[in-house]
């Protein structure tokens, strides 16, 4: 075949064509896949998966996708049989073409050729590549422009509004959260002084206070829902504190203050064990039993000298040789005891549970988070999430330095924190404000924590404010609460050295 | 004289053909082309019409316009395949003498009319098997040659169909069209009725010979099919097969065996006849497309439910036709 006949020379024509449209196709597709990996980098980016700068990002695919669109475009070659049958159809030549080009090719001698090649001939000039090979993209690179909408949509849009705990009312959710986390790491907190004192109900509301905090972090029930579930909680631990209450309350050992650590360096409860364990006997030798009348005297005295009738009652038994009625009575004494202790747990759960609840409703209703509300107050054991007051403990702080320190019964303090600068929680000064030296002063009782005025200029609210009615509130707690004997005169001597309350 | 002179003759001769033909047979220019189509690939036609339609003067006047040796052997249910292929006699000679000679039947000319075949028992259909495939006939072990061309122009009537032996599969196969003889247009009838109760009925002349029909079947072997074209003839043949990948649902639900490999040779060669007919050089994917249904209407065997719904198979084909793409693994 003459290599420079018409026919040939369509075939380059369509050779050409077809590395063309080859390169165009390979091209386009990696630029669809180089595309879909920048909308795919900047969704990620955005929702804050991947920290990367996104033109630098860019770039790197931008210069990937043009190394695979040169390597791609390396120049191939199409079977020239299949483009000239393409051409016979475009032309509607009835397969004279790609038919001559065989033939001319693979049967030189066979006696139709001439006349097949004279056919062609006179075809090919006919042939016109662009209609032989339309350029027809594939249908996905219609994914280009919505790619490209995509990623610039992404790129101009803050998914973080978008996410989970902003959905629907933003503050509620954000604050559901925060106080989720808070009641979640004081039921752990509890849980573990729970533990330790083989308090059972403590133990059991602990976990019922953690799960609350799992609710409240991952749920996205409304404002309403979360109160409702700080309710039903409360409800529950006041039922469990008056009933732990009633039981203290029989006991005369409250003068001795349930956390209090006695000069041995034991608790009572403790030092009371050690007593059921020397009459723990059917019949105890006798000098077991005078070593239980030693320790119950000497437990007598550090009561302050006020007879306690429960102490006098054991006394009187192991005198009177009565160990089995001294051992019953023991271990009266103890479960008090217990119920005192689970019922200084509980108080530190429901102080929990009404900050959560007021600062949920104080941020639905629109005022800053964790501000007292002035002049508000709040009965201890009268808590109503819904009619939640501005009444602050000292658990309210942030971090809950405090949490297990006896002297936060007192209820007093004030706190600090606004939602701007949540890490600013109220902090304690280094040095004592009060002239009142708890830690070292002499007596059968001492203290293991000290509370301290907050630091300068962290407060809120004027102390004079509140200092009347933390007054009255103590005053209060004096009268109806199992104060230990010792406290109370220190109470009463911290409010005088503010010098407003009255005398 | 070169190609290009040579299908020019092609093309003359044919139109020549047809037009003595026509001088006789009013209408029926597809199934002149489809035996003239037989005639120039060396193969067979069956024809299948009711009575009336011409049949029988069709094959008279193509043998009579080519100047080919014509028999007709009207097939009964007595037939015998001595009646057809021919027996040996006695011969007295002038000194006496008696010994056997062979007696040609009807089967030794160019152009035999089998009119009704389907009314003879298989046995005698089967005489004509070895004559069609390899244009010989074996009598008392002795193989007498054809005369060439050879072409068995077979009919039958679809209609009564009471007394009739349907044609075995392999004799079917051996047909390389079957063509339908339709009911004549108005118009064609109008002129049948002017030309047979008017004057003198027209006959065809003869306007070639054998020698002329056996250069034109070596012509037609020559013409180019290029590969892609035959492979679509190889891939239609094969769609026929239920088996087959990529066929239609109607080849998979009513046909039971498709074609056999003489359907791709039969095909291959009615297109190139086509080729020629339309002065081209080469087969094109039209060609075959045209020659699809008469080549292997006849060669599929409807399954249960083919038959029970009255499947036609010419359907089955023309569906494979339309679908099957041209371009295909």
């Amino acid at each position: 075949m003459d290599r420079s006949g018409p026919l040939e020379q369509a075939v380059t024509r369509l050779q050409r064509r077809y590395r063309y449209l080859r390169r165009v196709r390979r091209s386009l597709d990696t630029a669809l896949a180089g595309l879909a990996a920048a909308c795919l980098a900047t969704a990620l980016v955005t929702a804050g998966v991947w920290t990367a700068p996104l033109p630098a990002v860019y770039a790197l695919l931008a210069l990937l996708t043009l190394g695979v669109i040169l390597c791609l475009s390396w120049p191939g070659r199409g079977s020239p049989l299949d483009m000239l049958a393409a051409a016979d159809r475009s032309l509607r030549s009835r397969e004279r073409l790609s038919t001559a080009y065989e033939y001319g090719q693979q049967h030189a001698d066979h006696p139709f050729n001439a006349a097949l090649t004279d056919e062609a001939d006179r075809l090919a000039p006919r042939v016109e590549p662009r209609q032989v090979m339309p350029l027809r993209l594939p249908r996905r690179l219609w994914a280009m422009p919505v790619l490209l909408l995509a990623t610039f949509t992404l790129h101009w849009i803050e998914v973080p509004t978008w996410s989970f705990d902003t959905l629907g009312d933003a503050d509620v959710g954000r604050q559901a959260v925060r106080e989720g986390q808070r009641l979640e790491q004081w039921g752990h907190e509890l849980e573990r002084l729970a533990r330790q004192d083989h308090l059972d109900r403590s133990l059991i509301l602990a976990r019922q206070l953690q799960n609350l905090g799992k609710h409240l972090q991952d749920e996205r029930a409304p404002q309403d829902a979360f109160t409702d579930r700080i309710a039903t909680l409360s409800d529950y631990l006041k039922r469990l504190r008056e009933e732990l209450r009633e039981r203290a309350l029989m006991s005369g050992m409250g003068q001795l203050g349930v956390r209090d650590t006695l000069p041995s360096g034991k608790s009572l409860k403790q030092e009371l064990k050690d007593v059921l364990t020397l009459l723990q006997d059917e019949a105890p030798p006798r000098d077991r039993v005078a070593a239980a009348e030693q320790s119950l005297q000497r437990l007598q005295q550090q009561a302050g000298g006020r007879p306690v009738p429960e102490l006098e009652s054991l006394l009187q038994n192991l005198r009177a040789g009565d160990v089995q009625a001294a051992r019953q009575l023991l271990r009266e004494v103890i479960e008090q005891q217990q119920a005192s202790e689970e019922l200084q747990h509980l108080e530190r759960a429901r102080r929990a549970l009404e900050y959560a609840s007021r600062s949920l409703q104080q941020r639905a209703e629109g005022q800053p988070g964790g501000d007292p509300a002035p002049g508000a107050r709040q009965m201890p054991g009268d808590f109503d999430p819904r009619n939640f007051g501005g009444e602050f403990m000292m658990e309210d702080l942030y971090g809950m330095e405090e949490f297990s320190a006896p002297g936060a019964d007192a209820g007093y303090g004030v706190s600090t924190r606004v939602d701007a600068r949540p890490e600013q929680a109220l902090r304690e000064s280094e040095q004592p404000v009060s002239h009142v030296e708890l830690s070292s002063s002499p007596g059968p009782t001492r203290l293991q924590y000290m509370r301290r005025l907050p630091m300068v200029n962290e407060a809120q609210v004027p102390v004079a404010e509140v200092a009347v009615q933390y007054q009255q509130a103590a005053e209060e707690v004096l009268t109806h609460e199992n104060i230990p004997r010792g406290y109370r005169e220190h109470i009463k001597q911290y409010f005088l050295s503010l010098g407003m309350v009255r005398e | 004289m070169n190609v290009t002179d040579q299908v020019a003759q092609f093309g003359a001769d044919m139109a020549r053909i047809r037009s003595e033909i026509a001088k006789a047979i009013v209408g029926h220019g597809d199934i002149v082309d489809g035996l003239l189509t037989c005639l120039l690939c060396g193969g067979h036609a069956l024809l299948e019409g009711v009575p009336g339609l011409g049949k029988t003067l069709l094959v008279k006047s193509l043998g009579a316009a080519l100047h080919l040796d014509f028999s007709r052997v009207q097939f009964t249910p007595d037939l015998m395949p001595a009646d057809i292929i021919g027996t040996r006699v006695v011969l007295e000679d002038e000194a006496g003498q008696r010994h056997f000679a062979f007696q040609p039947g009807p089967v030794f000319s160019n152009v035999v009319l089998a009119d009704e075949i389907n009314r003879a028992t298989p046995k005698t259909q089967s005489a004509l098997l070895e004559a069609m495939q390899e244009q010989t006939v074996t009598v008392a072990g002795t193989e007498h040659k054809l005369q060439m061309p050879f072409l068995v122009l077979a009919t039958q009537n679809p209609l009564e169909m009471d007394g009739t032996y349907p044609l075995p599969e392999a004799q079917l196969d051996r047909f390389l069209l079957k063509l339908q003889v339709n009911y004549p247009s108005f118009s064609d009838l109008s002129d049948i009725v002017d030309r047979t109760t008017q004057g003198d009925t027209q006959a065809a002349e003869p306007v070639a010979a054998a020698a002329d029909v056996l250069a034109a079947q070596r012509l037609v072997r020559d013409v180019p099919l290029a590969s892609h074209v035959k492979n679509y003839a190889i891939r239609l043949v094969m769609a026929t097969h239920p088996q087959t990948p990529r066929t239609t649902d109607a080849v998979r639900s009513y046909v039971r065996y498709g074609s056999s490999p003489r359907g791709v040779q039969s095909l291959v060669l009615a297109a190139k006849v086509r080729a020629l007919f339309a002065g081209r050089f080469n087969v094109s994917f039209d060609d075959l497309r045209e020659v699809a249904v008469p080549c292997l209407r006849h060669r599929l065997i409807l399954n249960f439910e083919g038959e029970a719904e009255g499947i036609d198979t010419a359907e089955i084909v023309s569906g494979l036709v339309r679908d099957l793409p041209e371009q295909g693994g």
